[in-house]
């Protein structure tokens, strides 16, 4: 405990001096990135010491008189493991960010950079040990505002001043709404406002109370975390900051929402299956549809952006997993599920920090973050590739690394609900490996994309510049890296850590956490044995074929790529990331709404043509922009009526027309087939119609007792 | 294989037709999984009367060969004329996309096994699969009669939507008066025969058969 | 213990390790049978094996040790599967509960890095193919996790050689619908995993309508000898787990069922040969239509079993 007090005093140190030296920017941004490694390593020391003591020893409470009360803190596993791994990106982050200032220093306000960071991973320390609503919300606040000051850091771009103003709004209006209405709700149940009284309150407080302070903190804290809809914010913020910054957003400050999420479900009682399914589905919304958002894109931040949407998704699958044992009371599914989602907060620290370094490696090198002006990168900065590289098979799910691992739990959990559920309970647990399956998949054809056109190949624009990637760069990436492959080979040591925080979610005690952990250590220590397997088959097969080369004297000549048959390639003719990711855009067009703008070559000798294909957001253009056009409308309404007296459907409209959106093209299409009076559309308007009152009725009919059961989650439906 | 699994087998094959004749664009190749799906269920009244111990009567006989000689030889071969005749081999671009269609389509057969499981049944069926499925072949009916555009898959559509039906009424074969589902059998036969008359006028008239296209007829 | 299951497994690896190029050879005397010709020495992919890898390397210079290290790491993922899956005999040499999931990644790892060793050469034409692989591979992912979600419960196991094993007699007598369409998925995702007709030709000639052989281009001597290897070893691993979902041997004695299960994977060669001398292959933009097809069985197959196991 008193390690977090040192490093709550060193960030704060380190920040104040920077904020001083500000004049002296290189000196200023020494200090807070000294003070940065020193707290991350005082984390990693308090959090590993935490977890490895054993599974639920009291909470550590300190409390100290402050003007406005008593400020609670305390460390149980749960905070333990949210701070180890805060802590390791810190370390990563911190001598990367040095070498990538370098070139800020004299251009940008690069010690206030330093100082932020500083208030930053303070507010994240103090947001996990936090043990009473009013110093989370203060954390919480000082995260929101720190990140956008930090976001603000090329302050000189009108895109970034727009993304981080859709950061503030987006994060506020979740607090105002959600977050601070679900702390109002617990502490007046509970009549204070300390952690350690809210799991009564809440079970006091009957079960639809439970229901509404779920749904407001699946939204609230949804919107920090990144779940589908809440997530217009992220990908247009984690682009627009710095890497190192960057790498902090996705790899620690998304996180703060999982674990609002999961401290609230500690609280919480059982909740019904419905929450669970609930949960199930925003985890599978965010996931598919991130990675094909993902897909979709051309900038390298963007794109890796949409992937921590994917994988906060993946997360949610996890907690809905956890959900569904608790309300079904099966604790193997429990321990499978947070299980699982714990693992993955972790690897997607790792491997989405070390991806965002890595590509602002690139970005530093090269001066862009367009993958289609990119390629051949792997030969320039081989060692930049091949961590990318690790990073990319270990997001994707691949065996040996960190993400099968915790992928592997998640699979697990949702094989399990399958399996011991009831019917409609099963289905949609099956529904959800089905697109963990299906996220596999997406993820692996996007990271082939970005990979295969950044790295290898050629430099597809002459004259781009393509620096070597400095030592102190490579440096921090390594911490990750290391991780990431010690994670895959010995899930044996790894798994067991999350046993602390798997119980302080679920209410469960040491014997019971042992116990329902039992069934999956084992297969976790035969990962360990098949990761041998595979590198052995690798190493066989590689000595192999050196016996077979040694055999007929080596390689031979190197010669050009085989361009069946054309004389003259160019690096312009490789295949683009738009074509390569074009046919599995196109095959989920419906979800996608993609768009495509062709100049076909024409003529005998065409001299131009171009083909470009862009994919917006539906969320942001079709959801939320229209309803803030219509707000910001109400509100001219109001003004120009009470102030100036005009009638406001004269308030400018903006450029609204500018695109059109599928809700649009549907709606405008069913009101002109109305009324040309459509056989086609009357009839689809009878079957929904039929279908409704079926759907109706069919609900409303009591049921066989023997289906009913798992619907309403009574045991009997369930057959362990 | 006992007769309880052949009629499961029958019955998800009679699903999967359904589903099948949103994937295909072949008009023939359409009119002849109507034909196959139709042979399934002609045979289905005989299996479960034979499930039950019984010596097949007079009725289940009857129901059997009427479907036989309807449904699987005179409505197809009628439609298979018209397409012979007319110039339109292929639905080619329908409403809803065929992949998309796909879906939905399984969509609409999950959804079925949902609400049959909840629905009140009046006695004991032959197998659990026969409510699902009569509600899966009628939705799914209902979805080529929605997303086809040329005239002939929307009579299959309404075919197979009947189909649905015939399978429900599987339920209550016992307590249906003969007459009655004769009679329906009769009113389908007029039903497609005077839609095939139609459609061939149609054809003639305006040298296609799309059925939006009727749309621009208007009284005023 | 376990030293004796080791040894009394090398036997099998050994079958196991020289069956797959047979397989192909099966499959391209079905094609030429049906052709009326005589088709190539029953030998020859062992021949075509043995010549490459007496081969010279030829690289191009735009390539990386990414092209180098794809088919080392996509054999070996292969290779890694096979310890998994049940193929001669009913158990796994290394199995355990949780690795169904451990082989569909296997496959997946093989895939991502025969895809960027095709991007390395920065010829468009294997771009097109690592594009085309891509895409396939991801949409047969949700019909084979389906098939295994149905195996599982109907088996109540999450080990892939018990839910291929003698379990699954009773899912048959009592789902055989849906077993039934477990295995129509299943085999086309061997069609499409394996690059076959009617979703890839292995015998085209033309760059453009190729996905699986415009990937494999510029691979030269050894290195192409492991890509060839590994295609008939991942035919081998697909068919296995489909013939054991197809005809569960129960109570078998082991000289019988080992040797039944060579005539069996033999026969799915023949099917293999059967399907591509009587079907074109698809346009490719009916490929996707095709897979989402399988996928509809799968979960069709998913919901039979499920409202049946509540009963």
């Amino acid at each position: 405990m008193s390690a977090i007090l040192a490093s709550l005093a060193v960030l704060g140190c380190g920040a104040a001096l920077a904020a001083v030296l500000g004049r002296a920017p290189r000196a200023g941004l020494a200090a807070a990135l000294l003070a940065v490694g020193v707290a991350s390593v005082l984390c990693i020391g308090a959090a590993t010491l935490r977890l490895t003591e054993g599974t639920l020893v009291a909470p550590i409470t300190l409390d100290w008189p402050l003007p406005l009360g008593t400020a609670r803190l305390a460390l149980d596993s749960l905070s333990a493991w949210f701070l180890g791994a805060f802590g390791i990106l810190g370390l990563a982050v911190a001598p990367y960010a040095w070498s990538y200032l370098q070139a800020e220093i004299g251009h940008g306000p690069v010690a206030a950079l330093g100082a932020l960071l500083c208030v930053l991973l303070g507010a994240l320390i103090l947001i996990v040990t936090a043990a009473d609503a009013a110093l989370f919300l203060v954390g919480w606040e000082a995260v929101m505002l720190s990140a956008y000051f930090l976001v603000l850091f090329h302050h000189g771009r009108p895109d970034v001043r727009r993304a981080a103003w859709t950061y503030l709004v987006a994060n506020h209006l979740a607090t105002a709404l959600f977050v601070v209405p679900l702390f109002a709700t617990l502490s007046a149940a509970a009549g204070t406002i300390d952690f350690r009284d809210f799991a009564a309150a809440a079970h006091n407080s009957g079960p639809a109370t439970c229901v509404t302070l779920f749904v407001l903190g699946l939204i609230g804290f949804g919107t920090k975390a990144g779940f589908m809809p809440m997530h217009v914010w992220l990908p247009v913020a984690h682009p627009a900051a710095p890497a190192p910054v960057s790498a902090l957003l996705s790899g620690a400050v998304i996180k703060i929402g999982i674990y609002g999420l999961l401290r609230l479900l500690s609280w919480l009682p059982a909740l019904p299956p419905g929450c669970a399914v609930l949960m199930l589905a925003f985890g599978m919304a965010s996931g598919v549809l991130g990675v094909l958002y993902a897909l979709a894109q051309h900038e390298i931040k963007r794109l890796l952006a949409y992937h921590s949407v994917e994988n906060i998704g993946i997360i949610g699958l996890g907690v809905g997993m956890g959900m569904l044992g608790q309300s079904l009371d099966q604790p193997a599914l429990t321990a499978l599920g947070y299980g699982g989602a714990l693992l993955h907060v972790l690897n997607h620290a790792l491997f989405k920090g070390l991806l965002f370094l890595s590509a602002g490696a690139v970005i530093h090198g090269t001066g862009t973050g367009d993958i289609e002006r990119l390629g051949g990168l792997a030969k320039r900065t081989p060692i930049n590739a091949a961590l990318f590289l690790l990073a990319a098979v270990s997001i994707c799910g691949l065996p040996p690394l960190n993400g099968f691992v915790s992928e592997w739990l998640t699979y697990g959990a949702l094989f399990g609900g399958a399996l011991h559920a009831g019917t409609t309970t099963a289905g949609v647990a099956a529904l959800g490996a089905l697109s963990l399956a299906l996220m596999g998949g997406l993820a692996l054809a996007c990271f082939a994309k970005v990979f295969g056109v950044v790295f290898l190949g050629e430099l597809r624009e002459a004259g781009l510049r393509a620096e070597r990637t400095p030592a102190l760069m490579r440096a921090g990436m390594t911490v990750p890296a290391l991780l990431c492959v010690a994670i895959g080979i010995v899930p044996g040591a790894f798994v067991p850590l999350t046993a602390g925080g798997i119980g302080a979610v679920a209410g469960l005690s040491a014997a019971e956490c042992a116990s329902s952990m039992r069934p999956i250590l084992a297969p976790a220590g035969r990962l360990s044995a098949l990761a041998a397997a595979l590198m052995g088959a690798m190493l066989v097969v590689a000595l192999l074929r050196r016996a077979a080369l040694r055999s007929v004297g080596g390689v031979g000549p190197s010669v050009a790529t085989w361009g069946c048959g054309f004389a003259l390639p160019s690096a312009r003719m490789q295949y683009t990331a738009s074509s390569f990711a074009w046919p599995l855009i196109l095959s989920f067009r419906q979800l996608l709404w993609p768009g495509r703008r062709t100049v076909a070559p024409a003529g005998s000798f065409p001299a131009h043509a171009e083909l470009e294909t862009h994919t917006p957001d539906l969320a942001e253009h079709d959801v939320f922009a229209p309803l803030f056009r219509g707000i910001d409308r109400c509100f001219r309404m109001v003004r120009t009526v009470s102030w100036a007296g005009r009638p406001a459907l004269e308030a400018p409209r903006g450029n609204a027309g500018e695109r059109i959106g599928p809700l649009r093209v549907i709606a405008g299409g069913v009101l002109r087939a109305l009324r040309r009076g459509s056989v086609h559309v009357y009839l689809a308007f009878l079957v929904l119609t039929l279908l409704a009152v079926f759907a109706v009725e069919s609900l409303e009919s009591p049921g066989p007792p023997a289906v009913e059961a798992p619907a309403t989650g009574a045991p009997n439906g369930v057959t362990p | 294989m006992s007769p309880q699994t052949a009629i499961d087998a029958a019955l998800v094959l009679v699903t999967l037709l359904g589903l099948g004749m949103l994937a295909v664009s072949r008009l023939a190749t359409l009119v002849r999984f109507f034909a196959l799906q139709s042979l399934l269920l002609a045979f289905l009244p005989l299996a479960e009367e034979s499930m039950h111990g019984e010596v097949p009567g007079m009725h289940g006989f009857l129901i059997a060969g009427g479907t036989l000689a309807l449904k699987v030889i005179l409505i197809p071969y009628i439609l298979s004329r018209l397409i012979r005749t007319g110039e339109v081999h292929r639905e080619i671009e329908p409403f809803i996309g065929f992949t998309a269609s796909v879906f939905i389509g399984a969509l609409l057969v999950i959804g079925s096994f949902a609400v049959a499981t909840r629905l009140p049944l009046p006695t004991e069926p032959a197998s659990r699969l026969i409510v699902p499925v009569a509600l899966s072949t009628l939705s799914l009916g209902l979805l080529t009669l929605v997303s086809r555009l040329k005239a002939i898959t929307q009579v299959l559509g309404f075919l197979v939507l009947e189909n649905g039906v015939f399978i429900l009424g599987l339920l209550l074969l016992k307590q249906t008066p003969l007459l009655l589902e004769l009679g329906i059998l009769l009113d389908l036969f007029v039903g497609v025969f005077i839609m095939a008359i139609v459609v061939y006028h149609i054809r003639r008239e305006f040298d296609h058969m799309d059925t939006h296209l009727l749309d621009a007829l208007k009284e005023s | 213990m376990s030293v004796l299951r080791a040894l009394a497994a090398v036997p099998e690896a050994v079958v196991v390790l020289a069956l797959p190029p047979l397989l192909l050879s099966i499959i391209a005397k079905t094609k030429a049978w049906f052709a009326g010709r005589v088709g190539p020495p029953w030998l020859q992919p062992y021949y075509d094996l043995y010549k490459l890898l007496r081969k010279g390397v030829v690289y191009s210079r735009t390539t990386t040790w990414v092209f180098r290290a794809g088919p080392i790491v996509n054999l070996a993922a292969l290779l890694t599967a096979a310890t998994l899956i049940p193929i001669l005999t009913p158990g796994a040499l290394l199995g355990f509960a949780g690795d169904v999931i451990l082989v569909a990644y296997l496959l997946a790892l093989g895939r991502m890095f025969a895809v960027l060793a095709a991007l390395d050469t920065g010829s468009s034409f294997e771009g097109m193919g690592a594009s085309r692989e891509a895409t396939f591979g991801t949409m047969s992912e949700p019909a084979l996790f389906l098939s295994f979600i149905v195996m599982a419960i109907a088996t109540r196991s999450l080990q892939l050689s018990e839910m291929l094993g003698p379990q699954l007699a009773g899912p048959w007598s009592t789902i055989g619908p849906a077993m039934l369409l477990v295995v129509g998925a299943l085999l086309i995702v061997l069609l499409t995993e394996t690059c076959r007709v009617p979703v890839d030709d292995p015998a085209t000639h033309l760059e453009l309508t190729m996905i699986h052989e415009v990937m494999v281009l510029d691979h030269s001597g050894p290195d192409f000898a492991f890509i060839l290897y590994g295609a008939a070893l991942k035919f081998l691993l697909l068919g296995s787990i489909l013939v054991h979902a197809a005809l569960p041997h129960t109570g078998w004695p082991a000289w019988v069922d080992a040797p039944m299960r060579l005539v069996e994977l033999a026969a799915l060669a023949g099917i293999v040969g059967v399907v591509e001398s009587s079907m074109a292959r698809l346009r490719l933009n009916r490929v996707p239509l095709m897979l989402a097809g399988a996928t509809v069985l799968a979960s069709l197959a998913a919901v039979l079993t499920l409202t049946r196991s509540a009963a």
